[in-house]
Order: structure tokens, then sequence, then C-alpha cells
């Protein structure tokens, strides 16, 4: 069974959009936004590891397991570090994620200087490439993989959705109650990892951050309610891959990047649209209506 | 090749890429301050990325793969997603970290989106164009010292110049406005400047080595002072001592005729193994002083205690 190409990248844009947005709605709402970036660089010592382990070959299991522990390990050393006290989060986790980066790039140099281990293909990835990979059922890999992902992530957030509400906005009281947010957090933080990992696998690491931070930011710039945003945020997932797909066809460009690029235009729809909104409703005040 | 010490006085380019890396932190580790107390540590990292679309339109725009004219359009681009990211912060309720990372991924996006659309043109002198962005320590030459020290010098004036201003709008905003001054131009200031730093920086450590020249030596600067002004000289100084070191290491620990070490790499290696000594060590600041200053204090309280009630 071949489905189509169109089919495919589509399916594969969207499933990914999906996956990264049920987490990412909360990474938004805890400041941890750029723990997708972060994650998606520092996976490099851990796919150069799972690359020597595996005798030399990328996007296989062990550069994937290796990928997901070093994405892991940025969590913890960057919550260790803020932990301490002496350095917020954002500068503790801009300490970690480039040291990480920086030792696999070295290790790269060290031993495959003389190989091609293509950097490019991790980070930007080719999401064109995806229907020429089929794994279980005939299934193309990367639907698997990044579907298995979102099943997840949709169980995690649909059954613990009261959970994460409570502990994102009231981490004091989710601890009264019996809660216990760190654990939840540190669950949550996880499922990023895992997802980053099986995301840029697919289609690189600039849209799976794109997906993580941008259409939960749009949507919360629309909404202040939680279900509406997850609502408006994977509309807004699903409409940019299909308009995205359509600019790069149209344009002869990276899909990845027209797909971002239209994820950044919503956004600014949505930023003036509310910046529109503020003014009038200030306006009004001042008249005294 | 085999250099030691003595051949930084009479290599051309070692004395290059040293002196050049040496300045580079120099100016990357005093800017970092403000970044990394105003919450945006990963500005280097969003400016860096968001330089991309900028270098690709002055390509298409020159034709030509003139390092000046490619800086000059990332730069403007930088200064673009930064100052969007500034007004998100200002028109909306979301947050530094949502509004770094929306501008860096959708710009870096569009980047691509050219680069692909540049590349599919068939325009040959385009190959490269991304190894831009991975840096290239050891293409410094003595012309790229010059400009960095007369950008730095430049950039370093300003801060000083304008210590007071940029002081209070950075700690008290509040206030500084009340008193009349312009915060949001000297916000955008100190940003424009970032910019400057990371534009620098980007052929010498690349996109993502580059955040670590900015907060590092601001990280580990912090832990030993309390002042602003004490700060930004520490910093610079951090920054200064990394770039160098780093620079001479990764020469000096290169196998012969290998590729060699990266020079970036090494460079933030040092730079976060300086951090990681300043957390520890400091005095005060320090772990190691917080945790002797508990031991005494529960020690303290342990003899209070069997002194029994007076």
């Amino acid at each position: 069974m071949t489905l189509p190409f169109d089919l495919v990248i589509l399916g594969t844009a969207v499933l990914v959009a999906w996956a990264c947005t049920l987490p990412g709605l909360f990474l938004v709402l805890r400041r941890q936004a750029l723990l997708g970036d972060a994650i998606s660089h520092a996976a490099l010592p851990g796919i150069v590891a799972g690359y020597w382990l595996s005798g030399g070959s990328l996007a296989t299991l062990p550069a994937l397991v290796g990928a997901s522990l070093s994405g892991l390990l940025t969590v913890g050393l960057s919550a260790l570090i803020a932990r301490s006290g002496r350095v917020k989060e954002d500068a503790a986790l801009g300490l970690v994620f480039p040291a990480l980066f920086a030792a696999g790039v070295i290790a790269v140099s060290l031993n495959y200087g003389n190989v091609h281990l293509d950097l490019d293909a991790v980070l930007y990835g080719e999401i064109a490439y995806t229907p020429f990979r089929t794994g279980w059922l005939g299934l193309p890999a990367a639907w698997v993989l990044v579907g298995g992902m979102l099943l997840v992530n949709a169980l995690f957030v649909g059954g613990l959705f009261k959970e994460l509400k409570l502990s994102t906005f009231d981490p004091g009281l989710a601890r009264t109650l019996g809660f216990s947010p760190r654990l939840l957090s540190g669950a949550l933080l996880t499922l990023v990892a895992l997802t980053v990992v099986a995301a840029f696998d697919a289609v690189g690491a600039v849209l799976v951050v794109a997906f993580l931070v941008v259409p939960s930011a749009t949507a919360l710039l629309l909404t202040r309610r939680l279900g509406t945003a997850l609502a408006l945020a994977l509309g807004a997932g699903l409409s940019a891959s299909v308009l995205g797909y359509a600019v790069a066809l149209a344009l002869d460009a990276s899909i990845t990047g027209a797909v971002a690029g239209v994820l950044g235009l919503q956004f600014v729809l949505a930023l003036a649209a509310q910046a529109l909104r503020a003014r009038r409703v200030r306006g009004r005040a001042a008249l005294g209506r | 090749m085999s250099l030691g010490p003595a051949d930084f006085f009479t290599d051309y380019t070692l004395r290059s890429i040293v002196l050049g890396s040496a300045l580079l932190g120099l100016v990357a580790g005093t800017l970092g301050c403000f970044s990394v107390l105003r919450r945006q540590s990963l500005i280097g990292d969003t400016v860096a990325h968001a330089a991309l679309p900028g270098i690709c339109a002055a390509f298409l725009l020159t034709g030509t793969r003139d390092t000046l004219g490619l800086l000059v359009g990332g730069g403007i681009s930088g200064l673009l997603a930064s100052l969007l990211a500034l007004a998100i912060l200002r028109y909306s309720r979301l947050k530094e970290d949502v509004a770094l990372g929306v501008t860096f991924s959708t710009f870096f996006g569009v980047g691509i989106a050219l680069l692909t659309a540049i590349g599919q043109s068939g325009n040959a002198a385009q190959a490269g164009l991304e190894g831009f962005l991975f840096g290239q320590a050891a293409a410094l030459t003595a012309g790229d010292v010059t400009r960095f020290a007369v950008l730095g010098a430049l950039a370093l004036g300003t801060v000083a110049a304008l210590h007071k201003e940029l002081q209070i709008s950075l700690f008290d905003p509040d206030y500084a406005a009340v008193q009349g001054w312009p915060v949001a131009g000297l916000t955008a200031l100190s940003t424009a400047l970032t910019v400057l730093a990371v534009m620098l920086g980007l052929q010498t450590v690349g996109v993502v080595l580059m955040a670590a020249m900015l907060i590092a030596p601001a990280v580990a600067a912090r832990q030993w002072t309390r002042s602003l002004s004490g700060m930004l000289r520490l910093a610079g100084g951090f920054g200064a001592l990394s770039g160098g070191l780093g620079a001479a290491l990764s020469l000096a620990f290169s196998p012969e005729g290998g590729a060699g070490l990266p020079t970036g790499a090494v460079t933030v290696l040092t730079a976060t193994a300086l951090a990681v000594l300043s957390l520890l060590l400091a005095p005060g600041r320090g772990l190691l002083a917080g945790l002797a200053r508990q031991r005494r204090a529960r020690a303290r309280l342990l003899r209070d205690l069997a002194g029994g009630p007076r």
C-alpha cells in the first residue's frame, strides 16, 4: 500500500503539530518555552554517542535513545542549577545546553572529522523525505513514531488535565491538596524531551521548536481559558501545516521553513488583533462607558 | 603543527585567533550582563538564529557572499527580531521566554525557507551560505581583529557613557520613567548592542555557542560581586579569559595534521567551567560558602541548645 506523498507529508506535519502543542501549552504557561530549543541542541552528544554505539548510523534506535537521554540531562541539570537559587531559570538553561552542544561538537570533530555526520539534517530536518521511510504495517515511519508520541501525550494531558492546570497555576495549592507538582512537572518535561526527539527525527528541530511554542502563544493571546486555548492552538497548528505546505509548494522552498513562517504570521495577526482590542477597551474606559 | 606560548609573538594566525576570540569574549561578556539580569539570557540565541533570513536577503540583494554585507543583513533581521520580542513583552501578557521562542523559531523558519528557495534557484555562489552560521575561528584575520576592536570599543564606550541611565532603567524602570528617561529607548539600545556582539561572534563561535558567550561570563561574574559596574568589568574579564584561553587550548591540543578542536566549542566549555567554578567557590554567594555557613549555624544552634535554658 502506498499513500499519496502529499497526504504523508501533511499528515506528518499535523501529527507533529498536535504532539508538540499538547505539552507545549503547559511549557508556555510555565515560562519554559525555550526548553524545546535547548533539548534539540543538547541532544547532539547523545546522538553522537548513539551513532558510535550503533556502529555508525544516524536516526537509529540508539541515536534516538541517546538524544532522549541527553535531552533529559539538559532538563535535570538546568533545574538543579536553578534550584541552587544563584542563577535564574533562563540563564541556567543557557549555561547547560550550549555546553552540552559544545561537547557534542568536539566529539564529532575528534571522532568523525572525516565522516559526514550530517548536522544539517538533524537541525533542519527534511519532512519531504518522510514518504520514503516506511515503518510498522507499511505506514510511514514518522506516522508511527510521532503518532505514538501524540497518543501518549493526549492520554497524559487528557487524563491529568485538572491536575496539570492546578499545578501550573497554583503549585502551592496543588501541594497542599496532596498532588506532587514536582512529579507532574518531571513527567511533563520527560514527555517534552521524548516528543522533541521523536519529532525532530521527522521534521527537524526548527519546526519542533516552533510547534512547541508558537500555536500556544497565539492561542493565549486570544483567550484566557485553558480549554479554549488548547483547542485554538491545535487549530492553529493544523491550519499552519496546510497553508505552509501550499506556500512551500508554490515557492519551491523548505516545507519546514514555510510552515514555521505561517505560524509566525498567525501570531503577528493575533498580536495585532489583541493590541487593537486593548486600545478600544482603553478608549471606552476613558470615555466612561 | 604544534604551537607553544612563544609562537604567540611570531605566528600571525595564532595571534589573530587568540586576540580576536579574547576581544569577542570581552564584548559579549560585558553586554551579556544586561540580558541575563533582564531574564532574557537567551536573546543571544534568538538574535543569532534570527540573523538567517537577513543573511539570505542580503545575499539575494547583493548576489555575493561578501562578509560585511551578509553581517549587516543578518544584523538588521536580528535587530528586527529582538524589537519584535520587546514589542510582544510590551503589548501582551506573554513572558520573556515565549517572546524569544516565538520570534526565533519563526524568523529561523523563514530563513530556512529563503535558504532553500535560493538553493533551488541554482545560484552556485550560495554554497556555504549556511556555513556562515556554524562559525570558523580559524578563519579570523588581522582585519577581523581590527574590526572587533573598533566595534567593541564603540559598544563598550556606549555602555560606559550611559552606565547610570542603563542601570536605573534595568533595575527600576518605573522610577526611570517617572524621571523622564526614555526607558524603552534605553532597553532597545542595550538590545541593539547585544545584537552587535552576536553578529561579531557569529563568524567565530557560531549560532548556538554564541548564546553561551553572553551568558556564562555574566553568571560567573554575578557570583563575585553585588554591583552592576563590578559585574560588567568581571564579566568582560571572564569573557576575554575564556576567549583567549579557549582559542589557545584548541590550538595547542589540535592533533598533528588533524582537523583540530573547534575553537568555538572549546571557548564555550572554558566559559562554562569558569561559571561552574564561580558558582561553587565564590565567597559569599558560592555554594560551598553557603554550605559552610549552614554548618556553622547548625553547630551554633546545637551548642546553644545543649547549654539548656538560661
